[in-house]
């Protein structure tokens, strides 16, 4: 059984709120292969920008196995997420969210 | 332990949407429809009253005209912009509201109707609900007319 490093996460801005607020700290799993489901927080690597890490959550997953993810925010200006870039693949994703 | 910092920021440059700008448009048009309905045609007709009559009654054709355009530019900014899908869920009336909101912007452009000008300022406090409610904010419906 391979041990799966912790991560720690600052969160940087408000498409999380009312869930995450600007600056929480949280600890996240190293993605290797695990499942991941609908409502999981990820973090993951912008498809567009790589050297940009993002956290949002999973919102969809379709037949491609590949995720839909959004902020929380209600405010459709407050959150650049799947809306903005389309599905992302497994392959982007760094961490999930220890509960 | 080295932290990861994760963005959660908005898709900037943040956009800025208020209906409050579709609700001055709209008032304006109705205002000018108001005008256009209590203007009295000249008892006493001269070169001058006709001249008269005739160029405030463009006037307020001509800016009701403008006002609903404005009015509808500003309504589908809003419609295509602000609002995701994800905001139908718990709006579900929101694509049959802008719709008939841009329709009656239209409808008091080539009509002088105050019903119409009431139903079109009734529309727009329904995507003022919407969209306050949204924002997460209480924002009362204030007229400046």
């Amino acid at each position: 059984m391979s041990m799966k490093k912790t991560l720690q996460v600052v969160v940087s801005g408000n498409s999380m709120w009312p869930s995450l607020v600007d600056g929480q700290l949280l600890d996240f799993q190293e993605y290797v292969d695990q499942e991941l489901s609908i409502d999981d927080i990820i973090v993951f690597k912008h498809p567009w920008k790589s050297k940009l890490v993002m956290i949002k959550r999973i919102k969809k997953i379709n037949s491609q196995d590949e995720l839909w993810v959004v902020g929380d925010n209600p405010d459709p200006t407050a959150s650049e997420d799947s809306h903005n870039f389309g599905f992302i693949s497994k392959n982007h994703v760094i961490g999930l969210h220890i509960v | 332990m080295s932290v990861i910092k994760a963005s959660a920021h908005c898709d900037g440059p943040c956009g800025v949407y208020d209906p409050a700008s579709a609700r001055i448009a709209g008032e304006a048009v109705q205002s000018m429809t108001k005008k256009m309905l209590a203007l009295e045609y000249p008892t006493i007709f001269s070169s001058e009253s006709m001249a008269a009559y005739m160029n405030t009654m463009s006037r307020y054709a001509a800016i009701k005209e403008e006002e609903a355009q404005k009015c509808k530019d500003e309504l589908l900014v809003l419609w295509t912009d602000f609002f995701k899908p994800v905001h139908l869920e718990s709006n579900p009336e929101l694509h049959d509201t802008f719709w008939k909101a841009a329709k009656l912007c239209s409808a008091c452009k080539v009509e002088v109707s105050a019903e119409h000008a009431q139903e079109l300022m009734d529309a727009i406090e329904s995507i003022h609900n919407m969209f306050w409610a949204i924002k997460g904010k209480e924002v009362p419906w204030i007229r400046a007319s």
